[in-house]
């Protein structure tokens, strides 16, 4: 099987993005500050004001742009339905980009094929997490699957790997043939959301929750049912692998919950529950 | 009264003797099948009124849905072949076909030799079809298992692991005649690489492989290449792991994880195979819509869809399903062959005997190889360049088309062979 490795565009380097991400900080200070002083001024000063608001404005937009087209798309996954294999972005310099923003994600739509379904992951740390002032959600340092998601029999998922800077990234996509548009899915990684379509082929956004039953790190036994392959790291021709023996993604070391990170600092965003049925509680931890 | 049943059903069935075939299709019905119709075999050389109709098939002649079944048989648009057999069963045909001129829903089949005669089947619509097709074909199992050679896999790569799982039926018979049970069974590389030239030659359908080969129609035309990355496949796919005999020292194969859980399930839950084809009539000719095999067991129905690219290269995706999810895949294989989705482009289909190049000769055995082989796919022997030597080929009198060794008739047009 031929290699597949190759990312589908030339990406930004390390250079360029270091640029881009700096003047992107700047851009938004620059547009906090315009914003404040609009809302604190008179109607005399507010034409000027706003038009200085509306180009800090337009240069984060330009800059968001700029960091979006400049982001790796790389063939991370393959479907096992059809054998595709399955681009996407991910920023894989480090974790201080906007693709990693929970709170506002900078990333393109995606190019996914009509089987994709979901994707969820996971995140090794392999160094300190960097200074960032936004919420970053990595998920867990040890990959897992979503049993809800598995338990429906039109469903299955691939794990992979991939470096994330001096981290280890391991994304899981799912997959679906046909679609079950009646179920809820599981937030895109990274992210508080995931974006859908209906039936009807109208996108829609929806979310689900960090809570302990959505996550199962047991995969060979989801392996054993059918249900989840992998894809060996380093895998250039992405070949899909039905093997318990061998896998590299059972009992790995690493945190098991939901990773968040905020200014350098690790803390978990699982929500507590009291047991089946009770309503999630608790939250993020220290800011 | 038969189509107040059928109306309940869905699915009207009737048989007709050869002799009163022509009679009714050709004279009563008054219907030219074509070329492609499923009826032109077994009509070659009816002339019209040179037969009677029998007082047996004088109820079916009156009969509306026989009309209705027969008129989609004589003018199909989308034809799909079937070839059952594989395990404990007999090979047999049948061909179903659509045809949008005669009824956009319904679908006929014809098993040409039923019982001595012609079975003909009528269903409302395509779900009635497939829903009888996988009573036919079909496990019920609903559970999901794992698919130890997902998609996309090289069918010479696919060989391979097909003759390992046939390999631990061996080992398992082996034993039994040995009255050596064994934990973890093995076999030499020399005996699997001898045992996979013979599976490939034998045409013997009670094993797997042979029963893919040679059910799948049109398979044995495809050009299989000769590359060290295809048995390696047995080891990266788990089924057969490199070891050493303890004590000797001699090198053989182990089952790995694959070709046990595989092994087994086809050792003891494999009964029959089927294989199939869609082709459809577009304005450029007859083109392939899907090509697939599938092999139910106790525990899952295993399906083979090929793909051969323009290269010549066949690409297989196995599936490991239950019940539901094969009925869906079938109704969108065959929804998508009526709507003429994903036809495969270039050449007609499979078979138009004008189009093919002369075949060449094994030296081995003195079969049919296609051109540019590296290996022969009746024998297994390995061919070069200087030994398959094109040999000459019979055509056909009337349209010219390529015939067959010791063909009476030509597929093609009909016409006698002289």
């Amino acid at each position: 099987m031929a290699s597949v490795r190759e990312a589908s565009r030339a990406a930004f380097s390390a250079a360029e993005r270091r640029r881009i991400l700096k003047d992107l900080a700047d851009a938004r200070r620059e547009m906090a500050k315009a914003a404040d002083a609009f809302n604190r001024t008179g109607p005399a000063e507010a034409p000027r004001l706003a038009a200085a608001l509306d180009a800090s404005r337009q240069r984060t937009l330009d800059l968001c742009q700029a960091y979006e087209a400049g982001l790796p798309v790389l063939p991370l996954s393959r479907c096992p339905f059809t054998g595709r294999v399955v681009r996407h972005s991910l920023d894989t310099f480090d974790i201080d980009g906007p693709w990693w923003d929970s709170e506002r994600p900078v990333r393109p739509i995606e190019d996914l094929p009509a089987t994709f379904f979901a994707l969820s992951g996971a995140l090794r740390l392999g160094a300190d997490p960097p200074d960032v002032p936004f919420l970053c959600r990595p998920g867990p340092e040890v990959p897992f699957v979503v049993p809800r998601l598995l338990a429906e029999p039109d469903v299955r998922a691939v794990v992979s790997s991939v470096a994330v800077g001096p981290h280890r990234g391991f994304p899981v996509f799912y997959f679906a043939e046909p679609t079950p548009h009646e179920i809820l899915r599981v937030d895109t990684w990274g992210l508080t959301q995931y974006v859908a379509e209906d039936p009807y082929g109208a996108g829609y956004v929806s979310r689900s929750y960090d809570v302990p039953v959505e996550f199962d790190y047991d995969l060979a036994r989801w392996i054993r049912r059918g249900k989840l392959l992998w894809i060996a790291p380093d895998d250039g021709t992405l070949r899909l692998r039905s093997l318990v023996e061998g896998c590299p993604y059972l009992d790995l070391p690493g945190r098991r919950y939901p990773l968040g990170i905020r200014h350098g600092e690790v803390f978990s965003v699982l929500i507590a529950t009291d047991g089946p049925g009770a309503a999630p509680k608790g939250g993020a931890g220290p800011r | 009264m038969a189509t107040e049943t059928a109306e309940r059903t869905g699915v009207f069935s009737f048989q007709v003797s050869r002799a009163d075939l022509g009679p009714l299709v050709v004279d009563r019905l008054g219907l030219a099948p074509g070329e492609f119709s499923p009826l032109a075999p077994p009509l070659a050389g009816y002339a019209k009124g040179s037969g009677r109709l029998s007082a047996e098939a004088e109820p079916i002649a009156q009969e509306a849905l026989a009309a209705k079944a027969l008129r989609i048989l004589a003018d199909p648009s989308v034809r799909l072949l079937n070839q059952t057999g594989g395990g404990a069963l007999a090979i047999s045909q049948f061909t179903a076909c659509h045809s949008h001129r005669v009824d956009p829903r319904a679908v006929a089949a014809i098993h040409p030799s039923f019982e001595g005669a012609c079975l003909v089947q009528w269903f409302e619509d395509m779900a009635a079809y497939v829903a009888w097709w996988l009573i036919l074909n079909a496990t019920s199992t609903r559970a999901a298992v794992a698919n130890y050679a997902p998609p996309p896999i090289r069918l010479e790569a696919l060989v391979y692991l097909l003759h390992a799982v046939d390999a631990f039926r061996r080992r398992a018979y082996r034993s039994l005649l040995d009255y050596a049970p064994t934990e973890r069974p093995a076999i030499a590389p020399a005996e699997f690489a001898e045992s996979m030239q013979a599976a490939v030659r034998s045409r013997d359908m009670r094993w797997l492989l042979p029963a893919l080969l040679n059910l799948t129609p049109n398979l044995a035309s495809v050009t299989l290449e000769d590359r060290p990355e295809f048995p390696q496949a047995l080891e990266q796919y788990g089924f057969l792991v490199p070891a050493r005999e303890r004590g000797t020292g001699e090198p053989l194969f182990v089952f790995g994880e694959a070709g046990l859980v595989m092994g087994v399930e086809f050792y003891r839950t494999w009964i029959q195979s089927v294989g199939f084809e869609a082709t459809v009539r577009t304005p450029a000719g007859w083109r392939v819509a899907h090509r697939g095999f599938l092999a139910p067991t106790g525990l899952a129905n295993h399906l083979f869809l090929f793909e051969t690219d323009s290269a010549g290269a066949c690409t297989v995706n196995h599936q490991a399903m239950g019940r539901d999810a094969l009925d869906m895949k079938m109704m969108r294989l065959i929804g998508d062959a009526v709507e003429g989705k994903g036809l495969s482009a270039g050449a007609a289909a499979a078979p138009a005997p004008a189009a093919r190049k002369a075949a060449a000769r094994c030296p081995s055995c003195g079969g049919e190889v296609p051109e540019g082989s590296a290996f022969c796919n009746q024998c297994g022997a390995r061919l070069s360049a200087r030994q398959a030597a094109p040999a000459p080929t019979p055509t056909c009198k009337q349209c010219g088309a390529a015939l067959a060794k010791g063909a009476k008739f030509c597929t093609h047009c009909g016409a006698r062979s002289s």
